[in-house]
């Protein structure tokens, strides 16, 4: 008997439920899964093909690669087609497919709203009104109010049963990593407790759970909660907290700040080139030009420090305590913001 | 006399191979046998690729970035090549540089081939049907699959429909592929690509830092170990020079060829600091210097005053009759007939080389006189380029 992810009971009942009513009556029936990344919403669906493989055929698409109507059906016929049998001319209707069918078949339409168009989103949810009830459409994508957004007419029908799939709590998330590293029974409660409290505070994502725990072991056999903290601390931290310059870039960095502290005016990228020979003069560093200048700009750049828009006004990226902390020289930071730029 | 000259051609040829075993060395397609300076980041990847395939290893991603010439592609494949000597076939490892695909929907192609060593021809749809299918079951025969992707902004489409099925492959614990991206920018995942896909790409980064003028320095004394045509204090003023800039070790690397080709040039014996003084010289006269050299004697005369137009007003935008009046007075100055035809044509060829930056016509600039301009190079260097322009007709 194949049981629902930890956590995810109730969906996993709703749709097995559901759908076998609606094979008992016949019935048409949709579903749309929503849900941010990482809340089991794929995982569940696998389960829930495993639990109905009495009553029903399955076929799992992901429409990230495939989402046109014809690569649609094409799959929808030869789910594991062998490379060597190539289907020529037309693939044959949906109404044809869906008479061949022996059983009801699952439907399942991972990242939905990669599907080229939204008439092709729409009508993918009408087929088991119109083409057969043999076909069951689960949906899956990220944002909750898809079909309420891009599909309104389908509220004039049957809507699909929209199941969202909300960010794992403390308490879920303990135990689904307890759950994977029930072979080996190494960490301790409270660092365990940690990590799930610290990403259900976050995001609820189980994968990044999973993901600290094994970083955390991969330090030590047995993590202590200084070691996951670590991690944490590593994957939540921003990512410029790791930046580092070369001498020229944090010149120009400190001028920029310098500058965009009075707001008066817009800074182009010239007009910070020309602030910058200005403060290299009064602080006696040797100023670089051209192609190397842009080099030095380039690395800001590319750190994502800031950023240059559409106008060619320069944008710093981040709060001036970060641009401090990343330039790490308060006495070139000081002087520069004494000088009259 | 020709005793007397067979023992100096003898010591030239002698210097001549010395500095040209030289080059060779610091050709930038030299990649040294074991990297100094990055035995952090050599750790962390080799233990992340041993955990990858040992047998009871999990699919999983990593990302690395840092600023080019930071020896981010050099680390990852001399790891793997180190780990393929050692244990052998028993995983496959797969390099594939973004850059090089022309079309990036390629990439399914490659790995395709490269999986299955099938020289026939596949389309893209069906390589990258055939790879969702074959990373979706799993196949405790197959060996670990380690996928370096270089350049992963290149991969970046609108939908981001590509880099989703590349990092979708690893969400697969049993499937044992393995994805290591590669890109300059530091927050590439945050920044660019979706939740859902930073979801799958998970928190496993490396950063490569710029090298500081310490590291460069040793860097390019231990590729260099076994010769003396260098002096330490001309390494060290290359490293120096770059590391105030970016870090890049290509461009030291560089900087020294060229320094050492022009030692070459000179018959010198040895390569010394004004070899390399001008060779970063020339490395830093920018292409524009030689555009301005080659502009005639009223080109010069206008950028001249809108030169001055700036610095006397300090504001950076400018009209056409303010810049016309200074030119004018240039002219005397020249003895140069100066009037508004020959101005606005030299205009029209000043913002083709993007001296001058013309602003587009707007409803109350239809009159010429008040087009608004700009110097199209930063003031600087703009001063520099008239400090250097020598007239040619002047001695």
């Amino acid at each position: 008997m194949v049981t629902a992810l930890k956590g995810r009971e109730k969906e996993f009942d709703t749709i097995c439920d559901n759908v076998r009513k609606a094979i008992a009556t016949s019935q048409p029936i949709t579903f749309y899964l929503s849900g941010l990344p990482g809340t089991g919403k794929t995982a569940t669906v696998y389960r829930v093909i495993e639990a109905l493989s009495d009553v029903t055929t399955s076929v799992f698409i992901n429409c990230a690669s495939v989402n046109t109507l014809k690569d649609l059906t094409t799959a929808l016929i030869s789910p594991a087609e062998s490379p060597k049998k190539k289907t020529r001319g037309r693939p044959p209707s949906l109404a044809k497919i869906a008479e061949a069918l022996s059983k009801p078949m699952l439907v399942i339409l991972d990242e939905i709203d990669h599907l080229s168009s939204s008439t092709l989103l729409y009508s993918v949810f009408r087929w088991p009104q119109e083409v057969s009830w043999k076909l069951i459409v689960i949906g899956i994508a990220n944002s909750i109010d898809l079909t309420e957004r891009l599909l309104p007419k389908l509220k004039l029908t049957i809507p699909p049963i929209t199941l969202p799939f909300a960010p794992y709590n403390k308490d879920q998330l303990k135990d689904i990593i307890a759950e994977k590293l029930q072979d080996e029974n190494s960490m301790d409660k409270t660092s365990l407790e940690l990590c799930a409290r610290k990403i259900a505070a976050v995001s609820g994502d189980a994968r990044s759970a999973v993901r600290v725990i094994k970083q955390a072991k991969s330090v030590t056999a047995t993590p202590t909660t200084r070691e996951v903290l670590g991690v944490l601390n590593s994957v939540y931290a921003s990512p410029l907290s790791r930046a580092r310059l070369p001498l020229q870039s944090q010149v120009l960095l400190a001028v920029c700040l310098r500058i965009s502290n009075n707001k008066k005016t817009a800074l182009t990228r010239f007009a910070l080139y020309n602030a910058y020979s200005k403060a290299c003069t009064e602080l006696n560093i040797p100023a670089v030009k051209g192609d190397d200048l842009e080099t030095a700009w380039g690395n800001i750049e590319s750190q994502s420090l800031a950023s240059v828009d559409k106008a060619g006004r320069i944008r710093l990226q981040i709060d001036a305590s970060t641009a401090r902390s990343v330039i790490a020289n308060s006495h070139m930071i000081s002087q520069i913001d004494d000088l009259n730029l | 006399m020709a005793k007397s000259k067979t023992p100096t051609r003898a010591a030239n040829k002698e210097v001549k191979n010395l500095i040209e075993d030289l080059l060779k060395k610091l050709h930038t397609s030299e990649v040294p046998e074991d990297l100094p300076c990055r035995g952090e980041q050599i750790n962390k990847i080799e233990k992340f690729l041993r955990s990858v395939i040992s047998p009871n290893g999990e699919s999983s991603a990593m990302y690395i970035s840092g600023v080019p010439g930071t020896g981010k592609t050099a680390t990852v494949q001399t790891v793997v090549r180190r780990l393929e000597d050692e244990v052998g076939p028993t995983f496959k490892a797969i390099y594939i540089n973004a850059m090089e695909l022309i079309d990036p929907k390629e990439f399914f192609v490659r790995v395709y081939k490269e999986i299955t060593q099938d020289s026939k021809r596949v389309g893209i749809t069906t390589a990258r049907r055939h790879l969702n299918l074959l990373f979706q079951s799993i196949d405790r025969k197959r060996p670990p699959i380690i996928i370096m992707i270089d350049e992963l902004d290149h991969m970046c489409t609108k939908r981001q429909e590509l880099i989703y099925d590349i990092f979708n492959w690893t969400t697969n614990e049993r499937a044992r592929v393995t994805v290591i991206a590669i890109a300059n920018t530091l927050d590439l995942p945050e920044r660019m690509l979706s939740q859902r896909i930073a979801s799958r790409l998970g928190s496993n980064r490396l950063t490569f830092e710029p090298y500081t003028h310490q590291q460069i320095q040793s860097i390019i004394t231990a590729r260099l170990s076994d010769t003396t045509a260098f002096d330490d204090q001309v390494v060290e003023l290359a490293g120096r020079k770059v590391a105030a800039i970016s870090g890049d070790l290509r461009k030291a690397i560089e900087i020294l060829r060229r320094a050492a080709e022009l030692a070459l040039d000179a018959k010198a014996s040895r390569v010394s600091l004004e070899h390399v003084q001008s060779s970063i010289a020339e490395t830093q006269s920018s292409i524009r210097m030689g555009y301005f050299q080659s502009l005639s004697e009223h080109g010069i005369e206008l950028f001249r005053a809108a030169t001055t137009q700036v610095m006397t007003t300090g504001v950076e935008e400018f009209r056409f009759y303010e810049l016309f009046k200074h030119y004018l007075s240039f002219c005397a100055g020249q003895g140069l007939d100066g009037n508004e035809l020959i101005a606005r044509e030299i205009i029209c060829t000043l913002s083709s080389m993007r001296l001058i930056i013309v602003a587009a016509t707007t409803a109350h600039s239809h009159n010429w006189w008040h087009r608004k301009m700009q110097l199209g190079v930063p003031l600087q260097e703009a001063l520099d380029f008239l400090k250097s322009y020598k007239n040619p007709d002047s001695p």
